[in-house]
This record gives C-alpha cells, sequence and structure tokens, in this order.
C-alpha cells in the first residue's frame, strides 16, 4: 500500500475529508457569523433593489 | 453590456431565459412521448420498427431527451433568470448568451439524429459520438464563460447559494465530459470512434460519469433551482442558510465517489466496489440536508401549501427527492443490490427521482417563471395546475410501484432454484410474469405525459395573456389576496 511518511493513502483521504467536513462545519458556525448568512438567505427578495 | 444605470431597476437579459424556457417545455413533451412509447414497446414487441426505430434506438432519444433536453434546457432558463436576480446584474454578453441556447440544442438534434441512424459510442448517457461531443464541448466553455462573466460583475457582494450548485454543476459536468469521452476517431469522416481506455478501467470511468451526471446534472443543478424557486414561491427565506453551506460541500465531496455501486459483482476490484457501496450511504445525509431545507423553508407558512398548487409542486418534488435518495444508498449496499441489479427495480428507482423530483421541481420553476418572464400577472389556470399536479402524481406512483414489484418479482425468478439445484425458471418465463407490470408502466407514463400536455395548455393561454377570471373570483372578490401577492413586481 502506497504511503507517505508511513501512514496508508487511505488514512490520508479519510483524515483529509473529515477535517474538511469539521472545519467547514466550525467555519459556518463561527461567532458573529449569523448575521452574514441571515443577509445571504435574503438575497433572492432584492431583486429589482438598485443601490 | 450593462445597459442599466446606477439607479434603475436591473435591466435583466429575459430573451434568453424564454427560448431556453419554451425549449424546455417542448423537449419535455417529446421525451415523455417517446418513453411512452419505449414502455409499449416493452409491452408489445411488434411495436418495433427496423431499423430506425427500435428499442435500442429509441431508449437514448427517451434519455437523452428528457435528461439533455427537458433537463438541460431547464437547467440553462433557470439558472441565467436566477444568477441575474442574485446578483442583480444583466447576463454577461447577449451574444454569447444567445450561442449557449442555439449549440446546445443543436447538439441534441445531432446526437438524437446520430441515434435512429445508429450512430453511438455505446455508452449509457454518453451515447453520442465524438464529433458531437466536442460541439458539446464548445458550447459548454461557453456557457462556463457567461455564468463567470456574470457572476464577475455581480453587484451583490455575497454568492447567493444557488449560485454555488449552479457553478459545481457546470464545472463538474465539464469535467465528466471530457474525462469519459476520452475517444480516439476511426477516421476525420466517420463517425465511428474507440475509447482510450478499454475492459473494467472503461466501465469504472463510465459510470464515475454515469452516476455524477445523477449527481451533479441531476441534482446539483436542480438544487440550485430549488435554493431559488422555494423560497421565492414561499415568499420567506430558506430554513437554514448554513445548513446549505454543509450540505452543499459535503454532497459534492461525497457524490463524485460513489459510482462503483453500479459495478457490484463485476471484474472491478472489491476494494473499489466497497468504496462505492460506502460513499453512497454517506450521500443520504447530505441529500437529506437539502430535502430537508426545501422542506422546512415552509416552517410557520404550512397554509401556503393548501393555497398555492405550484408551491405543492415544489414540496412534493422535494419530497420524492428525499424518497429516491434513501432508496438509492439501500440500492447500493452489496446484499440488497444482488436482488435489485439489472432488475425494473432500477428503472423504478431512476424514475421517481426523474418523474417525481427532476419533473417536478422543473414545473413548478416554469410555473413560477412563465408569467413573470412573459409580463403576466399569474398564469391563465391554477386549477389546470392542480389538475397537472395530481394526475402526475398518479402517474408517478402507478410506474414506480409497478417497477418494485416486477423489480423485486424479476430477482427473485432469476435466483430461484429447484431441488435439483437447477434455476427454477427459464428467461423467458420472468419476461412473461413482467407483462401486466409494463402495461401499468405504460399507463403511469402515459399520466404523466397527459399532465405535461395540460401544462403546454396552460401556457399557451398564459403567454396569450389570457386569465381564467372565474377561478380567480370567488363571490364576486379577484382572489388576489391569495394568488397574486408579489407577481406584478
Amino acid at each position: 500500500m502506497s504511503t507517505v511518511l508511513g501512514i496508508p493513502f487511505s488514512i490520508i483521504g479519510l483524515l483529509f475529508f473529515f477535517a474538511f467536513f469539521v472545519l467547514t462545519a466550525f467555519w459556518i458556525y463561527r461567532p458573529g457569523s449569523r448575521k452574514t448568512y441571515d443577509e445571504q438567505a435574503d438575497i433572492p427578495f432584492k431583486e429589482n433593489e438598485h443601490e | 453590456m450593462q445597459t442599466s444605470g446606477l439607479n434603475t431597476t436591473p435591466n435583466y437579459n429575459d430573451d434568453v431565459v424564454k427560448l431556453f424556457t419554451l425549449a424546455t417545455i417542448f423537449w419535455g413533451v417529446v421525451g415523455f412521448a417517446a418513453g411512452v412509447f419505449i414502455a409499449l414497446q416493452m409491452a408489445f414487441p411488434d411495436l418495433n420498427i427496423e431499423p430506425y426505430l427500435n428499442f435500442g434506438r429509441l431508449r437514448p432519444v427517451h434519455t437523452s431527451a428528457v435528461i439533455f433536453a427537458f433537463g438541460g434546457n431547464a437547467l440553462f432558463a433557470t439558472s441565467y433568470y436566477i444568477v441575474q436576480r442574485t446578483c442583480r446584474v444583466r447576463l454577461w454578453n447577449d451574444a454569447l448568451a444567445m450561442f449557449t441556447f442555439w449549440g446546445y440544442n443543436f447538439f441534441i438534434v445531432i446526437a438524437a439524429l446520430g441515434y435512429v441512424l445508429g450512430v453511438t459510442q455505446g455508452k449509457e448517457y454518453a451515447e453520442p459520438e465524438w464529433y458531437a461531443d466536442l460541439w458539446l464541448t464548445i458550447v459548454w466553455v461557453v456557457y462556463l464563460l457567461v455564468f463567470l462573466m456574470t457572476l464577475i460583475n455581480r453587484r451583490e457582494p455575497h454568492l447567493y447559494v444557488a449560485n454555488w450548485f449552479f457553478l459545481s454543476f457546470i464545472i463538474t459536468v465539464a469535467v465528466l465530459h471530457l474525462g469519459n469521452n476520452l475517444h480516439i476517431p476511426l477516421e476525420f469522416m466517420n463517425a465511428k470512434s474507440y475509447p482510450v481506455f478499454g475492459g473494467v478501467q472503461s466501465a469504472m470511468i463510465q459510470w464515475w460519469y454515469g452516476h455524477n451526471a445523477v449527481g451533479f446534472f441531476l441534482t446539483a443543478g436542480f438544487l440550485g433551482m430549488m435554493y431559488y424557486f422555494v423560497p421565492k414561491r414561499a415568499e420567506r427565506p430558506v430554513y437554514s442558510y448554513r445548513l446549505s453551506i454543509l450540505h452543499f460541500w459535503s454532497l459534492i465531496f461525497i457524490y463524485i465517489w460513489a459510482g462503483p455501486h453500479h459495478l457490484h459483482y463485476t471484474s472491478l476490484p472489491d476494494w473499489a466496489q466497497t468504496l462505492g457501496m460506502t460513499f453512497s450511504v454517506m450521500l443520504w445525509m447530505p441529500s437529506w440536508g437539502g430535502m430537508i431545507n426545501g422542506v422546512m423553508t415552509l416552517s410557520g407558512a404550512w397554509h401556503k401549501l393548501r393555497e398555492d398548487p405550484v408551491l405543492r409542486f415544489m414540496i412534493i418534488a422535494l419530497a420524492f427527492y428525499g424518497m429516491s435518495t434513501f432508496e438509492g444508498p439501500l440500492m447500493s449496499i452489496r446484499a440488497v443490490n444482488t436482488l435489485s441489479h439489472y432488475t425494473d427495480w432500477t428503472i423504478g428507482h431512476v424514475h421517481s427521482g426523474a418523474l417525481g423530483w427532476v419533473g417536478f421541481i422543473t414545473f413548478g420553476c416554469l410555473y413560477h417563471m412563465v408569467p413573470r418572464l412573459w409580463g403576466r400577472k399569474e398564469l391563465y389556470s391554477l386549477k389546470l395546475v392542480n389538475a397537472h399536479l395530481w394526475i402526475a402524481t398518479v402517474g408517478i406512483v402507478v410506474y414506480i410501484a409497478a417497477m418494485w414489484v416486477s423489480g423485486i418479482m424479476q430477482g427473485l425468478m432469476w435466483r430461484t432454484y429447484d431441488d435439483m439445484g437447477f434455476l427454477q425458471y427459464s428467461f423467458v418465463e420472468s419476461v412473461v410474469a413482467m407483462h401486466p407490470f409494463y402495461l401499468l408502466r405504460v399507463l403511469g407514463g402515459l399520466l404523466y405525459l397527459i399532465g405535461a400536455l395540460i401544462m403546454v395548455y396552460n401556457f399557451y393561454r398564459t403567454i396569450r395573456g389570457d386569465v381564467n377570471y372565474k377561478e380567480f373570483k370567488a363571490d364576486g372578490v379577484p382572489r388576489e389576496d391569495l394568488y397574486l401577492k408579489g407577481a406584478a413586481a
């Protein structure tokens, strides 16, 4: 089995995907993010707005 | 390209969206009718008209017409409609946008002509030969360019989640198309080509392509439609924007590995089969993330379902999405697959996703878009929308129930042994036993087609500017309070 520094590719893949998922989850629940996401969720209702 | 100043309402390019919308409706009817006809051929083999209209040639006409012509034009129409309105900027480059319309539909025509004339690569859902594939590559790159440039020109600082789904769909389909069509033409003036890869490698690449056509063409793109039109129709923001991000990344990372479940018990190595199975089971969660997010958008406003048949289309679509994305992981488990593989169960599963999810979410979006595109206040008749909804729903239920029974029966008959260890049934006995279910399938498909024809009539009257006044008035009072809110915008 192919390895990097003695760690099999399959384990590296698993860790990469799991880490990506966990980091994404942490990122979207970061403190103060609620306001940003609420604003973004409202984008479909601004189609006729102008600056 | 930008014709509107800062202080005017954005001037959206809806001409190209209208053309794609009309093409969606046209190809939908063609594709559904082709489906009914090939279903009849299964029940009555005499209908195989040799050589141009036999089942083998018409089947790809049906699948390409519904997936690439109906689904593809719907994706173009809605992505162009949505990207302009969520970026609040006109679609980049009118001429190139128009080129994607004529170019894409030209691709469909040359592909379909090839099928009836017997020109095919023999790869499921990738039947078009090299010359059509090259043409589609050009069209697709222009599509990516138009979409990306519109995103770059946006006046809205954020990218709305629907655009993430559309962008992932456009990019991944490009990669899949190039990967699975690495073919070498026999000679310049010859339609025939041969794949670069052979044997099990070719099979693996084909199903990496095939399953991600489901994942990115029929799922990611249509989820993009859902994320715009469900909130828009329900007049409330999506249930959880955070969930939309989390399930987006999970969905696209997991889908790409699920393909090997099409090759259980083949010469594909066991570890690859197990990998495909495991990722297919994991896929259940991000799929349901999208389903729950869409359905729960109605949380606190469930009464809208009772009032608005267009919203009902979208929510029933999500219910079918939830059901088929539960059934899919189940069928990908090797032990279940021994029974389901190569049987009608697979056909039933595909159609609960295609008719239920892809078809219904498209109908919902079309019913929302058409009055707005043609500057009408509402549809000609909401009662006809409701008629379409229930006739088509009954059609789907008949279809998938027939295929479940037929498929499981077929699978069981194939693996029944007698006391002596011989197969109990010959193959033709299983075919004979399926005949009643083939007839039911024709009935289901016919109901779905009738529903679509009702939609065509409704759109014809809507575009002409007709309104069924009787229906919109109760006790002499127009029911604007129920239906017309926000429609004039």
